[in-house]
């Protein structure tokens, strides 16, 4: 019982933040409003028996990813953002209508397809640092490795677009960048 | 060497022609370039005779030379080997493209010496003719399509031959667009049959398999319809395209744009020829299905009677002999649509003789007179004799009088079109009044350029002159062959042996004609009458009266010598002739063409893309939400369909 | 703790992803290139050389496996596929990257990148097309996707000093962002209904009923439309006429040959590997994917005057093409493999050429800009023509045998339709191919200039130009070798 409540808020909260994150003007109260979505979803993945992907995702993305947006937000000094005019009626209804389709057929594809059926808990340990670790070494190595790979390759693109690219300017301050 | 061994070499010649000539040719000067060319349709000619002589040693019913060159597609239920197969039908061919061809080619020699882009030239023409026997040899349907592009495409080149003029260019667009359409038939045709034939469990689609395994498709059917009708109906659609014929004649007289020995050869004596020869050599399929085979004969009657009211009127001397063109091969059509496809062959033959003579008689006096327009032509016999004696040969033979070889061919198309079992009184009766008018037209145009005093200036008519020997000597031998080709296929009345009737017998299915010897004499006699009466009157007119068709732009210009008397003439020809023409014309032009076919295939179809094309780049206005919204909407897209209709299936 | 976990690598699994460890040893090569020299000659020098020596590498590591008797083989914890269809994914990519290599540089050079960057993120690239054809599970499918992408997002813009270009860098970072979330959302779907993300177990589950769900369907349908943004195929096709516009030429070139061959592998991997039973349920989808793209594409190309958005819309039609490969049997997909490998050898070429075209920093844009080009350059134009006749699919070359294969397909499995409008589109197709050679070989006015070719950039053009005749002419020999690396799939 008080597990369901739990997730009933956690839910609403997730969604009504991440509303927020996409109608407020303000840029500083869109991201607090996204760490705000991001910090349900770990509640949520906590209820999963999920607790390494929870913690996982504070850190990484309420922390990381969420102060380096902000960051951003500071160093570009954002303004408010201007209020969308209201001339493209048409096409915002399309979209709200896509948008509306696209829950309505979800809700509608998950009630066909589990409605009130359960399926089993996970196994005991699912989600626990060890069996996550273990799988990460055995059956996942791969795409452990190739995700080393992809960050590598996000460096070295991060490396190259703060180099500036032509190769005059990059001859001009040589020095200072190896 | 062996017949296979020459079949391989009748080919490889001009395709080593057209390589050395394209990759070396600037190395190797113009002058080299034309020796070489000809050379190597030389060879070819010696190469095909000496595989036809190989193949006339064997037994009558197994006379076919096969000769494998390597596989060409192998997707194990599907197989195309490129391969060659010469048996009587194609031996004949084989004999027209590289023996026409080879005059053709040393008469350019002539024709194009003044000419910078002769080794660009001789390339083409090398080619054609490679890919002409590729059409002509190809043992399947694959392979012939291979040819069938390729004669097109060097069609296209040669057309456009002298791009620089605006006009000439699009002239081979013309040919090459309106080909494509037929092409596209032909493949869907293709399609068809391999589908068929592969349900069936045979997934070849060379000529010898089809034939052998005919009989199981037969009760295929789509919607109803027979696939065998169907499929022979696309294949002779793709034949309308490339032998002019109606529908989708109108491309030739466009293409009388390119130099002339290339009307000759391509335009004339050969590759529109093609559609008779795939329909002669798809005989089995066209058997099968008796509703097309009378499709064809008749749109070959109604060409046939079309092309020559227009062969009529018109005043440049190519385009006169372009119209006769379409118009005999629609006796061609006429007579492999009754079923007498030796007769088609037969004129295939005489009229590559003596419509190859005619357009390089044509081009020998473009090439003295340096007009094309026979209204300024007139007395050019006492300047050019040769051109002047070969040329009467000539319009003697096409006109169907006897006893040179169009006398023979089409007498032989009307007595089968009248007597044969699928012939008809309308279509012999079409068939008979196009005789007369090509008689009409043909020494209408002999008078104009040939006959009567000079039309030109004291100082141009000076300057006309015999052409050099390299064009003369082609066009004799072309007269000769004009004249005594007819001797191949006499009459049945005649109590002569039909020569290439029995080399050809063991290719096609008998051919039985009802009517006796009393018949096709009598016919004889009135087609003969017809072509008399009609060259009569046209000498009488255009010779004797010394009448000249009125100027385009009316009466403004008309030659002080031209009198009244005439004029009345000409204004009953107009009303007669001129004016139904024209508003046939202009109601195919205006009506069928502009608002029908030019509306739906240069109008409507490419307007259609053009307005999905504004519309796709009307949506593509750079805006990354409206692309991301596109995005998102077709995945929602997909997975509502999912919901409403994916549920329904069933797991299995 | 318990007993330590072997990691699950067996003997010949490194063999197996030879070619990928090749160019990821190239990639780290080119780092320690940039790093070593400090003159540009050095530099570039041993970037062509490691480049080169790593693309062998690849071709001769791909060579090495044993394919056995033919059959799939799963390596390394299962991620991995080995099997004939990785092969011959693994030589065209490899091909690929020395082609890139030796016809890109001049096109990289004057889009101010310096090559040793340029090839050093590329590699990364070429490491994710390696993948692609080997993911035996929807995870490493998702990495290998966003390992070819990312740094082509960052090619894309990071040397362009124009609007234009960093505005199609942006956009294709945005929507392939989306693109990406999308078909993540599919896996999450299809993981939601199965509790698996390997093929064989979902293909197992898929056919035998064992847990019918819509959200497996859902799934299936968003991985889909996933990868079809990869391809280029309507209706997630927006991104490619701007994209391909704005890029540099020699990240076009990528995109269009690699990016979308390597969509096309795991597509086809995807749909008629042990997936194939689910194949029947997005039949329809695909049915409408092929069509639209066929229509969208050719219509839209028709009127473009822009040579780079030309290319980028005939891509789009070709998807289309190659997808209706998937709708028929086997032979069908194999029609698709082949045409992938003729499509990729063919747009290699082309782009090849029209890299070389141009004037100092400025390169040819419109099919004016081609006016006249056979007069001066009559070499070159006649292999463009050959790669461009290709495309259009005019007999002799590999495009019109390729494209026979495919509505042959098409019509054996009765989708007759959706064969003749193949057909009616590539005459739209042969429209505006032949505009640019009508450009070349019959005007006159133009004066296009040519950037100078090494003697190399010959060889490979003429190589391609050859290969490209070859499978129209003698196609038999690979696709006998696609119809076995098919027949490995499943």
């Amino acid at each position: 019982m008080l597990t369901t409540a739990i997730f009933y808020v956690l839910s609403f909260v997730c969604i009504l933040a991440a509303l927020m994150t996409v109608t407020l003007s303000n840029p500083v109260s869109c991201a607090l409003s996204l760490i705000l979505c991001l910090a349900c979803l770990a509640g949520l993945y906590a209820q999963l028996a999920a607790g390494y992907v929870a913690v996982l995702q504070i850190l990484i993305y309420a922390g990381a990813i969420m102060v380096l947006f902000l960051f951003v937000v500071m160093l570009l000094n954002l303004s408010d953002e201007e209020a969308a005019e209201g001339r493209y009626d048409v096409i915002r209804g399309l979209k709200g209508l896509i948008c509306f389709a696209f829950l309505v057929d979800l809700y509608v594809l998950v009630e066909v397809s589990l409605g009130g059926r359960i399926y089993g808990c996970p196994a005991p340990g699912l989600g626990s640092l060890e069996a996550i670790g273990e799988l990460l070494f055995t059956r996942y190595m791969v795409s452990f490795e190739v995700i080393s790979l992809l960050l590598t390759a996000a460096v070295v693109g991060v490396v190259l677009i703060t180099r500036k690219g032509p190769a005059s300017a990059l001859a001009a301050g040589r020095g200072g960048s190896s | 060497m062996t017949g296979e061994t020459l079949l391989a070499l009748v080919v490889g010649f001009p395709l080593l022609g057209a390589v050395f000539n394209g990759f070396f040719g600037r190395f190797h000067g113009r002058r080299l370039a034309g020796y070489l060319a000809c050379g190597a349709m030389a060879m070819a000619f010696l190469s095909a005779l000496g595989a036809v002589k190989d193949l006339a040693g064997l037994d009558p019913q197994v006379r076919t030379i096969h000769k494998h060159l390597y596989t060409w597609i192998d997707a194990s239920t599907f197989k195309v080997d490129m391969a060659l197969t010469l048996d009587p039908l194609s031996a004949v061919m084989i004999l027209v493209v590289t023996g026409v061809g080879f005059l053709i080619h040393v008469y350019s020699i002539g024709y194009m010496a003044h000419d910078d882009g002769r080794v660009r030239y001789f390339t083409y023409l090398n080619l054609f003719v490679f890919f002409m026997l590729m059409l002509v040899l190809g043992s399947s349907l694959p392979v012939m399509f291979l040819g069938w592009e390729g004669v097109g495409l060097c069609s296209y080149l040669l057309i456009g031959f002298w791009f620089d003029d605006i006009a000439k260019a699009v002239a081979g667009k013309k040919a090459f667009l309106v080909n494509r359409i037929g092409d596209m038939f032909f493949v869907l045709g293709m399609f068809l049959l391999f589908w068929t034939y592969h349900a069936v469990g045979s997934g070849s689609l060379a000529f010898a398999d089809m034939q052998a395994n005919a009989e199981l498709i037969q009760a295929a059917k789509i919607g109803g319809v027979a696939v065998t009708s169907l499929a022979a109906f696309c294949l002779f659609l793709g034949a309308t395209g490339k032998s002019a014929q109606i529908p989708l004649f109108v491309w030739l007289p466009d293409a009388m744009a390119g130099p002339t020995p290339v009307s000759a050869l391509i335009h004339a004596a050969t590759m529109v020829t093609a559609g008779v020869y795939m329909v002669a050599r798809m005989n089995f399929l066209f058997e099968m299905s008796p509703g097309v085979m009378s499709l064809v004969a008749w749109v070959g009657a109604l060409t046939a009677l079309f092309a020559a009211t227009i062969g009529m009127a018109a005043t440049d001397i190519k385009k006169v002999l372009a119209y006769s063109t379409i118009s005999q091969l629609g006796y061609m059509f006429v007579a492999v649509g009754v079923g007498s496809y030796v007769a088609g062959i037969f004129h295939l033959v005489t009229h590559a003789f003596f419509k190859g003579l005619l357009f390089l008689g044509a081009g020998s006096v473009i090439h003295g007179v340096t007009t094309q327009d026979i209204r300024q032509m007139g007395g050019v016999r006492h300047k050019m004799p040769w051109t002047f004696w070969t040329f009467l040969v000539g319009t003697w033979a096409i006109a169907g009088l006897p006893p040179f070889a169009g006398f023979f061919s089409k007498d032989e198309i009307l007595f089968h079109a009248y007597a044969g079992p699928h012939g008809s009184v309308p279509l012999w009766f079409i068939g008979y009044l196009t005789g007369a008018m090509t008689a009409f037209y043909m020494f209408r145009l002999f008078a104009l350029v040939f006959l009567g005093k000079t039309r030109m200036s004291k100082k141009e008519y000076g300057k006309v002159h015999e052409s050099p020997a390299t064009m003369t000597v082609p066009l004799a031998i072309l007269a000769g062959l004009s004249a005594i080709g007819g001797l191949m296929g006499l009459p049945h009345a005649f109590h002569m042996p039909h020569l290439l009737g029995d080399w050809l017998a063991p290719v096609f299915p008998e051919f039985h004609v009802a009517a006796g010897a009393g018949t096709e004499l009598g016919l004889m006699a009135a087609s003969v009458a017809a072509a008399i009466a009609g060259s009569l009157l046209a000498l009488y007119f255009y010779f004797k009266k010394g009448y000249v068709p009125v100027p385009d732009n009316g009466k403004a210009s008309l030659p002080a010598s031209v009198a009244r008397d005439k004029f009345y003439i000409d204004e009953v020809y107009d009303g007669l002739v001129v004016m139904p023409m024209k508003a046939i014309a202009r109601f195919l032009s205006a009506t069928v063409d502009a608002a029908g076919v030019d509306r739906v295939a240069s109008g409507w179809l490419p307007g259609l893309a053009g307005w999905i094309s504004k519309g796709v780049t009307a949506l593509q206005n750079g805006n990354t939400q409206r692309y991301a919204m596109a995005l998102f909407a077709g995945a929602v897209a997909l997975i509502v369909y999912v919901s409403l209709f994916g549920v329904r299936v069933p797991l299995a | 703790m318990g007993t330590p976990i072997p990691l699950p690598i067996m003997p010949g699994d490194l063999t197996a992803i030879g070619p990928l460890l090749a160019v990821v040893i190239a990639a780290a090569g080119f780092l320690a290139v940039d790093m070593a020299f400090t003159r540009e000659e050095l530099k570039n020098r041993w970037t062509f050389i490691i480049g080169i020596i790593g693309a062998a590498l690849a071709a001769v590591t791909a060579l090495m496996l044993d394919i056995g008797t033919g059959e799939s083989r799963l390596i390394l914890g299962e991620a991995l596929y080995a099997d004939l269809y990785t092969v011959f994914f693994d030589l065209l990519f490899a091909l690929l990257m020395g082609a890139s290599l030796v016809l890109s540089w001049t096109a990289v050079e004057r889009a101010r990148m310096k090559p040793v960057e340029f090839y050093s993120l590329a590699a990364f690239s070429f490491a994710g097309m390696f993948l692609t054809s080997r993911a035996a599970d929807l995870l490493s499918l998702f990495l290998a996707i966003e390992l070819l992408s990312m740094p082509l997002y960052v090619l894309a813009g990071f040397a362009t000093t124009s609007k234009t270009g960093r505005e199609a860098a942006l956009k294709y970072f945005v929507l392939g962002s989306v693109a990406s979330a999308i078909l993540l959302f599919g896996i999450a779907l299809m993981y939601g209904g199965t509790g698996s993300i390997d093929y064989v177990e979902l293909g197992a589950q898929v056919s035998s009923g064992g847990r019918d769900s819509p959200l497996v369907l859902a799934g299936l349908a968003l991985i889909l439309a996933g990868l079809a943004f990869k391809v280029g195929a309507v209706p997630f096709h927006m991104w490619t006429p701007d994209v391909y516009e704005g890029s540099p030429t020699a990240v076009t070139a990528l995109m269009a040959t690699g990016v979308k061959a390597a969509g096309l592998a795991a597509a086809i991997r995807f749909l008629a590997g042990p997936m194939a039973a689910a194949l029947s349920y997005v039949s329809v989808m695909l049915w409408w994917i092929v069509a639209l793209s066929m229509v969208v594409g050719n219509a839209g190309a028709m009127l473009q005057s822009n040579v780079k958005r030309l290319l980028a819309y005939s891509s789009i039609a070709h998807a289309g093409y190659i997808l209706m490969g998937l709708l028929g049997d086997s032979l069908g997909t194999a029609a698709a493999v082949y045409y992938t490998a003729v499509y990729v050898l063919s747009v290699a070429g082309a782009f090849g050429v029209v890299q070389y075209f141009g004037d100092g920093d400025r390169e040819l844009e419109t099919v004016d800009d081609f006016n006249g080009a056979a007069k001066r350059h009559p070499w070159i134009s006649l292999l463009f023509t050959i790669f461009l006749l290709s495309l259009a699919g005019i007999p002799p070359t590999g495009g019109f045998v390729a494209k026979f294969f495919v509505f042959g397909s098409a019509i054996q499995t009765g989708h007759i339709g959706l064969a003749l409008l193949g057909v009616l589109t590539s005459v739209i197709g042969i429209y505006y191919y032949l505009r640019l050679v009508i450009a070349m070989w019959m005007k006159d006015e133009g004066r296009p200039v040519l950037a100078e070719l090494s003697p190399t950039s010959w060889v490979v053009l003429g190589l391609l130009a050859a290969s490209v005749l070859a499978l129209g002419c003698m196609p038999g020999w690979l696709w006998l070798i696609v119809q076995s690396a098919v027949v490995s799939l499943v």
